[in-house]
């Protein structure tokens, strides 16, 4: 069901999407963190001009907790990890096709479950490392620069939003096995997901959306419990899709 | 006797196109099997069919005695497969590609390995997209090779290779196989590859099989006879079962002959004649013959 | 070993297995191949030429049973010395195709002599070089 040497020639295949992934996203994080006093600069400057803005500062500016997170989950790491999940499930099997790859890969002696399965571990491998890496070096300079990070709940949501990545990564793979170029279906899971994120507009549609069920909301500004549902929906989300994309490869003739 | 390959009746459809009209392939094991057939015939779809990478829409295939469906992954880690087009991975240099397709294969063997790639001549640093369609076959064949497969299935591997490439493939190939042990299963449309190197043969025209018998039996027994009889030739002579075409020649006849050639010789030798004679053709000629008689059939 | 120059032409008539026996009992008369002399291992050959090692075989064997050969077990497979004790049939054979030729094509017995004499005598030039 796992093959070696497949999972090395993939994590070696990704190596340049790790590198810069996880580069842009460190630095990012670093930039919130050392902005955060700029902003209190500007949020008294805005004072005298532009006092409606300033209480929207206000708010930010309130909870460095609060601003960290802000500037990463619902933002840089939820729209960037987004972007990577869907460059790394459509490269993986569609991408092999329009290369040209996929005869010689599917001729070897390993099922198409057997492919589906090393090449999810390592595409979900790949999007976890830079998660943690850049969530974790954030954290660590934010706790250097002004300290008081509460630990336990950014980690929580950081595990939120990975689990719910690790969603849209596996969702996107149904497209990845139907189609024949990466570029082509990732733009088209991209249009899906766009659409489907429609749903986190409304407060009464919100409970559709993926993205809204990784963001936590609630739980991390206080006003609701740790969504423990919202975490065991994204799971059952992702080994459905994982396991329809695995039928569908299964069946495909190339 | 337990054949290296047998399919019964095995068929495929694409699209509404019947490219595979239920064919009875039996490969002896040991043997060198040239599949030989015009572009679009249903070459690729048979190998991909045995292979298991393909469904067929009806019959079956064994390969090895394993079951072609069910069994396929299990086929394909004891035969040595070479696609018509090996594209691998661009990116990967030769060492790394042979490093990466080890390690689907318990029974690996990295001096054979790395003996073939001395033998083509194939520098292990050298990336794979910088090699030419030649060399790419060859590192295919040396892929196939070294995990010690009781069978090789090769779809067209010596075309578009210009004759020193063709050359070098065959002479490895033969030399690799030199045992009893292993089985060759491959397709081609270059007869003067198949008549040096193959001993049995088969050929596939419009999806269906229309012969199949040893090399020598076949060159034996295809031959042409140039006859001139004494008297007006009985009818019951040229209708002969063995005696494919009959074709005025002047006074005399040509007779495409495909079965009992003995017999049939033997009987125009007792016919008073004044010219007897047997040319042999070569496997194009008779290939032709197939190819033109299918032709008439539709 | 010998350095086999045997050329090979499987669209020819002829089988490729007699065409390996004609030219290595040709090699072999002409002292190219002198007795004793090593010949490639069937498996070699096959590869050098590029056919299938059956062929070599069969024309291996044939010419084992002619005694142009000989193979030595766990040795290997040399130029036999000449004996004496051959069935010549082969020879007459030969000799009456070529009254046949010569009778079609009107050459008399007096020239078909000639033609003998003359041939023989460009053979041993031959095999003096």
């Amino acid at each position: 069901m796992f093959s070696y040497s497949l999972f090395r020639k993939e994590l070696r295949e990704h190596r340049w999407l790790l590198l810069i992934g996880t580069l842009v996203l460190t630095a990012l994080g670093i930039f919130s963190a050392w902005s955060f006093d700029m902003l209190a600069m500007y949020g008294d400057m805005l004072q005298g001009f532009m006092p409606q803005l300033a209480k929207q500062f206000e708010q930010l500016l309130a909870d460095y907790n609060f601003y960290i997170w802000s500037q990463l989950h619902p933002k840089n790491l939820l729209q960037f990890g987004i972007v990577l999940a869907l460059i790394l499930a459509s490269t993986d099997l569609a991408g092999e096709v329009n290369r040209g790859s996929i005869q010689y890969l599917t001729g070897l002696p390993i099922s198409r479950r057997t492919i589906l399965i090393t090449k999810s571990a390592a595409g979900m491998l790949s999007l976890s490392i830079i998660v943690w890496v850049s969530t974790l070096v954030t954290l660590v300079t934010a706790e250097l620069l002004e300290s008081g990070i509460l630990w336990g709940k950014m980690l929580a949501a950081t595990a939120l939003l990975n689990i719910g990545l690790m969603a849209v990564y596996s969702f996107t793979l149904i497209f990845s096995a139907l189609g024949n170029d990466a570029v082509k279906t990732g733009a088209l899971a991209a249009a899906v997901l766009l659409i489907w994120s429609a749903a986190g507009l409304h407060p009464t549609t919100q409970f559709l959306s993926p993205f809204w069920h990784m963001k936590g909301i609630d739980w991390f500004m206080g006003t609701g419990p740790f969504p423990w549902l919202s975490l065991v929906g994204l799971i059952i989300f992702a080994l459905a899709s994982l396991y329809i994309a695995d039928g569908i490869f299964s069946k495909r003739e190339f | 006797m337990d054949f290296a390959i047998e399919t019964q009746g095995l068929s495929k459809v694409f699209n509404g196109r019947h490219v595979l009209k239920g064919i009875d392939l039996q490969v002896p094991p040991g043997s060198i099997f040239g599949f030989i057939g015009p572009n679009g015939a249903g070459k690729t779809t048979t190998i991909r069919l045995l292979l298991g990478l393909l469904q067929p829409s009806s019959g079956q295939a064994k390969v090895l005695g394993l079951n072609s469906q069910s069994e396929s992954i299990q086929l394909r880690s004891k035969v040595g497969y070479v696609a018509e087009e090996n594209h691998f991975y661009p990116w990967m240099k030769v060492e790394e590609l042979v490093r990466f397709n080890a390690g689907f294969y318990p029974r690996w063997d990295q001096e054979r390995a790395r003996k073939l790639l001395e033998m083509f001549d194939l520098q292990p640093g050298v990336k794979v997209r910088e090699l030419s369609k030649g060399m790419r076959a060859q590192l295919g064949l040396t892929l196939a090779l070294a995990h010690r497969p009781q069978m090789l299935i090769l779809d067209e591997p010596t075309s578009g290779l210009d004759p020193v490439w063709r050359r070098k493939f065959l002479q490895i190939l033969t030399q690799e196989t030199a045992d009893d042990e292993t089985t060759v299963f491959f397709s081609s449309h270059i007869l003067s590859d198949v008549e040096r190197v193959a001993d049995w043969l088969g050929i596939l025209i419009n999806g269906k099989l229309r012969a199949m018998r040893s090399m020598e039996d076949f060159k034996y027994n295809e031959r042409v006879v140039r006859v001139v009889f004494q008297h007006p030739a009985p009818e019951s002579l040229l209708a002969t079962d063995g005696i494919k075409s009959i074709q005025r020649q002047g006074s005399g006849y040509l007779l495409t002959i495909t079965e009992n050639f003995d017999e049939i010789y033997r009987t125009l030798e007792r016919t008073p004649h004044f010219v007897l004679e047997a040319v042999e053709q070569d496997l194009e000629g008779v290939f032709l013959d197939y190819a033109g008689e299918e032709e008439n059939d539709v | 070993m010998v350095d086999l120059r045997l050329f090979i032409n499987p669209r020819a008539a002829l089988p490729i297995y007699q065409q390996l026996v004609d030219q290595i009992k040709s090699a072999a008369a002409s002292g190219l191949f002198p007795p004793g002399s090593k010949l490639p291992s069937v498996r070699e050959l096959a590869g050098q030429l590029a056919i299938n090692a059956n062929t070599v075989a069969r024309a291996y064997s044939i010419l084992e049973d002619q005694g142009v050969i000989l193979r030595k077990q766990g040795v290997g497979t040399f130029v036999a010395e000449r004996s004496v004790h051959k069935d010549i049939s082969p020879l007459k054979q030969a000799l009456n195709q070529l009254l046949v030729e010569a009778y079609h094509l009107q050459v008399t017995p007096e020239e078909l002599e000639k033609l003998f004499q003359e041939a023989l005598k460009r053979w041993n030039k031959r095999k003096e070089e």
